[in-house]
């Protein structure tokens, strides 16, 4: 028994099916789909931080450095102090790995364009020593900024801001927020999702659509605070963090602190 | 308006860490007291800082097929209240600064003290005033569109100011290049014309969405409130008023005719004090310059100082509704 049936798809069935998408309408919420799954994929695998064995500064030495360069390179004027700051992060810089590295330049050279689009228009104003001098004194403090995000774990900024006094209650909102920023970025993801597959027409109002998810969204953030306060207090939570103060040498976190102070010996002394 | 480095001087950022560093003191202090009524408050800070870091990255279509971004620093506000709002929203800038590079580090106090601190403070004010007057969506409404739009100015002014603050010998700006009749225009046009709109219309449909479904979980603002703090503080100030008294020279703008001459015959402007000044309309006040006769100054100072404390009080006090009983 074998009956012959037709193999051959009928005609309707071959036709490369045409989904009109809806693209103007729809397009905020796959462009803001992207954004969060960009996001989400970035805060699940972060990028693998790298850290020197040898020289392994303490966070908050790491977070003073960086105040202090930010500080230094906003106040000095004198281009050859800056050029040796530039080669300060140069030096530091090579210690990276290649793929950190190329990571690095991407997203320095992103945010730079980006803040310097604001000043072009000055050229006309101030003309171009101004935008010079205004770009390379901001691409050089994006850059430090840039390789201490690269080079700093999530839980060493906590542990420096701890170190340098910081009061409690903002680390362990820091702290929660980017546990708590994954969780909500999944729960908006998925309710863009299930919008987008029952959405079978045009939304007349995408703001009241836009109203009710934020709104859903506070509601699941509301319960989700009094879980974690319940699992905080079940797991005895006081409202502290502990500082731990393991016993290592301090010399290489003075030492690394050289270079910028005497720069801004320098400053100080080469001013006038 | 997120201020990025170098668009501000060190000077402008230190004074606006210092200006935002009682108000980081007070929330603390405000919040740490919330948690003792609602324990959520404590984790509500975090998760309400990463709500806040979803909502400035969402981008809402607006009309011309463009996008734009609420800040939700009011919505914020009204929702968890004003001082874990503030909170909050500094954790959230923490983040975008230190970890995903949005906005400045050093210009981390500047950007606190637009978003975190006058934003929901002024939407807050204007929806607690709607409330009082029965039109609590009013209110709300006007306070997000005015919570942005003063931050906003706020902002122009501080990279307006930046010229005239550092520039070279030369005169030619070391920071932020565009004057305050740029940047005032540039950053309030923007957001009057459609930052404005979106985060007021966001800020609503959240609001109704979230009263409708559970008002419960609103912000109860606390119906009374220990005053013994603000008086302590202003009987403080009070005492302090004479302070000034230290500086030996007249304020800035503050010159009598004489003294205005001398200036402008110092400075090799004119000879003569401008006219409309010399003969002017001239008040003779109560107590001129608060001073009483047959007092020390400082004495007239601190008295000063108490008696227009207690005019205001009592113009407050009067003001009330007469709704409480006495015993």
């Amino acid at each position: 028994m074998d009956p012959k049936q037709p193999t051959e798809l009928p005609d309707w069935l071959q036709q490369p099916a045409s989904a009109h998408s809806q693209a103007s309408k729809t397009s905020f919420l796959q462009r803001n789909q992207r954004h969060l799954r960009s996001l989400l994929t970035r805060l699940a695998q972060p990028a693998p931080v790298v850290k020197n064995q040898r020289w392994h500064l303490a966070p908050q030495i790491n977070l003073i450095r960086l105040l202090l360069l930010v500080l230094l390179i906003a106040l000095i004027n004198n281009v050859t102090l800056l050029w040796c700051l530039a080669l300060l992060l140069g030096f530091q810089l090579l210690l990276l790995p290649p793929s950190q590295l190329r990571r690095f330049v991407r997203s320095w050279l992103i945010s730079s364009f980006v803040a310097l689009l604001f000043v072009l228009p000055s050229y006309w104003l101030t003309g171009p020593g101004t935008l010079l001098f205004f770009g390379l004194k901001t691409s050089l403090m994006l850059a430090n900024a840039q390789y201490y995000r690269l080079t700093t774990p999530f839980q060493d900024l906590l542990s420096g801001l701890k170190a340098l006094h910081c009061p409690d209650v903002l680390i362990m909102t820091l702290a929660i927020a980017i546990t708590y920023l994954r969780m909500l970025g999944q729960h908006l993801l998925l309710t863009m999702e299930a919008l987008e597959l029952r959405t079978v027409a045009p939304t007349k109002h995408p703001y009241r659509l836009i109203g009710a998810m934020f709104g859903n969204l506070y509601l699941k953030s509301y319960a989700y605070a009094l879980e974690l306060y319940a699992a905080m207090e079940a797991r005895g939570f006081n409202g502290h963090y502990v500082r731990t103060s393991p016993t290592r040498n301090h010399w290489p976190d003075y030492l690394s602190l050289g270079p910028d102070i005497l720069v801004l010996i320098l400053f100080i002394f080469w001013r006038n | 308006m997120h201020i990025p480095d170098n668009y501000l001087s060190p000077a402008t950022c230190g004074t606006l860490v210092a200006a935002m560093a009682p108000v980081w003191t007070v929330a603390v202090i405000k919040v740490k007291a919330q948690v003792k009524e609602h324990h959520e408050t404590l984790p509500m800070l975090g998760i309400a800082a990463s709500l806040a870091f979803l909502i400035m990255m969402f981008n809402l279509p607006i009309p011309g097929g463009t996008t734009a971004h609420a800040v939700g620093g009011t919505l914020l506000a009204v929702l968890i209240g004003p001082w874990a709002a503030c909170l909050a929203l500094t954790v959230t800038l923490a983040l975008q600064a230190l970890l995903f590079g949005d906005g400045g580090i050093l210009a981390f106090g500047a950007n606190a003290f637009n978003m975190a601190f006058i934003m929901p403070f002024v939407g807050y004010a204007c929806y607690r005033l709607g409330q009082k007057l029965h039109h609590e969506k009013i209110g709300l409404a006007v306070g997000a569109y005015l919570g942005i739009n003063v931050a906003a100015l706020v902002a122009g002014v501080e990279l307006g100011l930046q010229p005239l603050l550092a520039h070279t010998a030369s005169g030619a700006p070391l920071y932020c290049p565009y004057g305050l009749s740029i940047a005032v225009p540039a950053m309030l046009t923007a957001h009057l014309l459609v930052a404005g709109w979106v985060e007021l219309v966001f800020t609503l449909l959240v609001f109704q969405f979230v009263k409708k479904v559970a008002p419960t979980n609103l912000y109860q603002t606390p119906t009374r409130t220990n005053q013994r703090p603000w008086i302590a503080l202003l009987i403080g100030l009070a005492a302090l008023s004479p302070l000034g008294l230290l500086a030996s020279n007249t304020a800035w703008g503050e010159w009598d005719p004489t003294e205005l001459k001398q200036l402008l015959a110092q400075q090799h402007l004119s000879t003569q004090a401008p006219q409309g000044m010399v003969h002017g309309f001239h008040f003779q006040a109560l107590f001129s310059d608060y001073a009483i006769a047959g007092l020390p100054v400082s004495v007239g100072y601190i008295l000063s100082a108490l008696s227009a404390i207690l005019i205001f009080l009592l113009l407050i006090r009067g003001l009330q509704h007469g709704s409480e009983t006495t015993n």
